[in-house]
């Protein structure tokens, strides 16, 4: 079984391409991303939209990435769109929306006003966000959270390290993830990987994770007795 | 002082991609709602908090966050902030809990304090930045006790793998972490 496909490819959604958009700093695409996020909580007309959907789309158009691979993440969240949705037009007060065709259930036209905002917003900062992700390494966006974080290091020093901690922790993933996947099959062939149902299944992941643990352990300390790290 | 602080800096990272893999282990178990996660790697935040101290399980569920948020693309999302924020809530909570109500209060007790934290954070970023409707409070009291099942969960992986660190070599010859 595997746990993560991403986590053994080792890397995330980014696409390298040569554009201008790819090649900015990463700190400049952080505060960008901030600023636009921060713009769009704020608006509210239908013109401020359509000014943001055009500037969206220029973005898709200077970093070359495929305005379907963006809209194709707000899949992920369906769940906030359909619970957002639900909340402002069936709970809104306000004048009733004539036309909706289910009798005991009221929508009216402030909720749709509203959730239609909120939608609209929830998707163009999932749209903005996804464009960051496609367009900068996850190296890139370590190493320009840390040059943003230069100059609070003096206060807390521990941020120096943070680009350090990042790349440890990426190869670290590798080792760990096998043992967890040798135990996950040592232990499919036991008895309880068998059954269905909750408190079942409870059972056997706190076994499943006793015995990794143990794994993880006798491993990290054969490589410090090694001296692997340092 | 540099060799101080390249082994801290070696576990604490060991102990981050530890808690990135322990939250695969979700999919072992069927999804109760949609959304709602065990959330088993704040496990190794409160497992950290009991052998190493508050600061290192925070720095642990910072960059837990941030590099799961790097290999799913989701960074600076919804769901990074959603989880930024229940998961340096609930840390900080576990951590004051452990320090003022330990061993009056066990693990299982201080997970089950750090899981209703997370679940209330989260419930408030929702309502400021997500959905903005204030009836996302009436699913409060099903997710919360939906956390009482999480937390006593977590607590129990908590409390093993506490056992395991404080029995582990590396741990035992670093006594300065704490």
């Amino acid at each position: 079984m595997q746990i993560f496909p991403n986590l053994k490819r080792n890397s995330n959604d980014h696409i390298s391409k040569d554009t201008y958009i790819h090649k900015l700093d990463a700190r400049v695409k952080i505060l960008s991303v901030f600023i636009l996020m921060v713009i769009t909580a704020c608006i509210k007309g239908w013109l401020s939209f359509l000014i943001l959907a055009i500037f969206i789309s220029l973005l898709h158009f200077f970093s070359q990435t495929s305005p379907f691979l963006t809209i194709k993440r707000l899949k992920t969240f369906k769940f906030f769109f359909i619970l957002t949705g639900v909340m402002h037009f069936f709970f809104t007060p306000g004048e009733i929306f004539p036309y909706f065709p289910l009798e005991y259930m009221n929508v009216t036209y402030d909720g749709i006003e509203k959730g239609a905002i909120i939608l609209g917003r929830l998707s163009f900062i999932i749209i903005t966000t996804s464009i960051f992700t496609l367009t900068t390494s996850p190296k890139c966006i370590a190493k320009g959270l840390e040059d943003m974080f230069n100059p609070v290091k003096k206060i807390l020093p521990g941020l120096g390290t943070f680009s350090t901690m990042v790349v440890l922790t990426i190869q670290f993933i590798p080792i760990l993830l096998n043992l967890a996947e040798n135990e996950i099959k040592r232990a499919k062939n036991s008895e309880g990987s068998q059954k269905r149902g909750l408190t079942a299944r409870i059972r056997f992941l706190t076994k499943v994770t006793d015995s990794y643990f143990e794994s993880v352990i006798k491993e990290v300390d054969r490589m410090c007795d090694a001296e692997e790290f340092w | 002082m540099a060799a101080r602080v390249s082994k801290e800096t070696v576990y604490l990272s060991l102990l981050t991609a530890l808690a990135i893999i322990i939250h695969g282990f979700e999919y072992m178990i069927p999804a109760v709602t949609p959304w709602f996660k065990f959330g088993l790697a704040n496990s190794v935040s409160l497992a950290v908090i009991s052998v190493f101290g508050m600061k290192q399980a925070l720095i642990v569920s910072i960059l837990r966050i941030f590099i799961s948020s790097l290999f799913f693309g989701t960074f600076l999302s919804p769901i990074f902030i959603l989880s930024f924020t229940g998961g340096v809530a609930g840390t900080i909570a576990m951590g004051v809990a452990y320090k003022v109500f330990f061993p009056f209060f066990s693990m299982i007790g201080i997970s089950l304090i750090g899981a209703y934290v997370h679940v209330l954070a989260q419930g408030g970023i929702i309502f400021v930045l997500i959905i903005q409707h204030q009836n996302i409070f009436l699913l409060l009291p099903a997710m919360l006790l939906l956390s009482l099942v999480t937390g006593v969960v977590n607590g129990n992986i908590a409390i093993k793998l506490s056992d395991h660190l404080k029995n582990a070599n590396f741990s035992k010859s670093e006594k300065k972490l704490k």
